[in-house]
């Protein structure tokens, strides 16, 4: 039965983004749960998993890690129930449906990143390098800040239409390129015929975000200033997606490849969880991250 | 992905009834039991000559790790590097890591009729590498029924003391108390 929605963004939204590959939406999680989200961040990082579940990426740690770099947790709603709960929003879930033209959507990937002072810069790239073994096609990412985002503090920055251009080889290093951190980025616009691409950099305040279409370019440049910058990435694929079908493994699997069984095209909800969808359903073990 | 076979020269020495009964003992009194020559020097370089690219971020398959620490640019340079999921990563050592030849020792040497498959991993301890807190692999694995664990360490390199060679306790598998899970790296 179709549920009869409230629009969550305006035909205008909806054209800006198609028209630039992203679209910044204000006030997307409240002011305390922005707080109880960054209070995970010290421990989930020191590897305290509340659930005693480990992520699926966990780059940088305060035992290993050189002080002041770029800190990235992938698979994060696996270790800790606070992050599950904002992670399977079905409100953000809607919204990236919506903005994609999906009857739904199952998120994929997520993530947090902070970069604190120092922190070098975050190679420009597309997110469908990573996410691109699934059909019907498409990825639509949600980037929200969970502290305030400015130019100079390391904030997102995106080329703007770049959405329109060919997808790429994926970059070979996302944190510590030794050549700048735009260079691949200013290929593909060669390539697609931009001769100075547009690259935005943005202003986002704590618990407001950006929706970003899968091809569009985007990273972020060094931290120069005495702030952490602190992140929530949510990355979706269309409710009904499912693997193509491959042999052994899944090539460029990144993290989802993992996750696929042998012979088995699914993308199973235990790991791909479907947050929303117009006919009402939802991954039913996500009950408790509803209320 | 590729056969999991080992080139046939692989762990020809030994089979199932190589292990002895006075091995067996000794495993079972210890907690561990060493083998010589399990793999020989060629097919050692060719697991080592795979690490530089995994830990660049070069994966053969495009699938990444379930655990990756020690990532150059975001990491002390004296960190220890270890990576576990590799045959997921990387088809040259998915051959080894999931080779049926020392699947089969494992098993035998808890006399099980078959083993499946529960990790690999690397570890790459470069000089002044910090220790790895003593731990048991049963307390990693307690949400699996039956709770069992056996693991085979392969040196890939010389090891000894001073260079952070494996430490273990022997007879510490039969000690009745449960540990707490922790980070290894570093205590």
């Amino acid at each position: 039965m179709q549920t009869k929605l409230k629009p969550l963004l305006s035909s205008q939204q909806i054209e800006q983004f198609h028209r630039d590959g992203f679209l910044v939406v204000e006030n997307l999680l409240e002011p305390d749960r922005v707080e109880r989200l960054v209070e995970r961040f010290s421990p989930l990082f020191a590897g305290e998993f509340e659930t005693g579940v480990y992520p699926d990426e966990w780059h940088w740690n305060p035992y290993l890690g050189r002080p002041g770099a770029a800190g990235q947790m992938t698979g994060v709603w696996k270790c800790d129930r606070t992050v599950a709960a904002a992670m399977m929003s079905s409100k953000i879930g809607q919204m990236a449906a919506t903005l994609e033209g999906w009857n739904g959507a199952r998120l994929v990937a997520d993530g947090i990143w902070q970069k604190p002072g120092g922190a070098k810069e975050t190679t420009l790239h597309q997110d469908s390098m990573y996410i691109n073994y699934h059909t019907p096609a498409g990825v639509i990412t949600c980037w929200v800040a969970l502290s305030h985002a400015v130019a100079g503090a390391s904030t997102i920055e995106y080329a703007r239409g770049s959405h329109r251009w060919e997808l790429s080889k994926a970059v070979p290093e996302f944190h510590n390129q030794n050549k700048s951190y735009r260079s691949e980025m200013e290929q593909a616009a060669e390539l697609a015929g931009v001769g100075n691409p547009d690259v935005v950099q943005l202003t986002i305040s704590p618990g407001s975000g950006v929706f970003h279409h899968g091809n569009t370019w985007h990273g972020s440049g060094k931290n120069t200033m005495d702030v952490v910058r602190r992140s929530m990435v949510l990355a979706y694929v269309p409710a009904d997606a499912e693997f193509k079908p491959f042999g052994a493994y899944v090539p460029g699997g990144y993290i989802a490849g993992k996750y696929r069984r042998h012979s088995d095209n699914t993308m199973d909800e235990s790991f791909f969880p479907i947050v929303w969808r117009n006919d009402g359903y939802r991954t039913s073990f996500l009950e408790p991250y509803s209320r | 992905m590729n056969s999991t076979s080992l080139p046939s020269a692989a762990l020809e020495p030994i089979t199932s009834s190589d292990i002895s009964p006075t091995q067996m003992e000794l495993f079972h009194q210890q907690g561990y039991l060493i083998f010589d020559r399990l793999l020989n020097p060629e097919q050692v370089s060719q697991i080592v000559d795979r690490f530089e690219p995994l830990f660049n971020t070069q994966f053969e398959t495009g699938v990444y790790p379930d655990e990756w620490y020690g990532r150059p640019g975001l990491s002390q340079a004296n960190a220890t590097q270890q990576m576990t999921g590799l045959w997921r990563c990387d088809r040259t050592l998915a051959s080894f890591t999931l080779s049926a030849k020392i699947a089969r020792i494992n098993a035998t040497l808890m006399g099980w009729t078959s083993a499946r498959y529960g990790l690999d991993t690397c570890w790459i301890k470069p000089p002044s590498a910090p220790e790895v807190y003593f731990h048991r692999k049963n307390t990693y694995t307690s949400s699996i029924a039956p709770p069992a664990t056996v693991t085979c360490w392969i040196a890939l390199s010389d090891v000894a003391l001073k260079t952070g060679s494996l430490e273990i306790v022997p007879g510490s598998h039969f000690w009745d108390c449960t540990d707490q899970m922790r980070f290894l790296h570093a205590p």
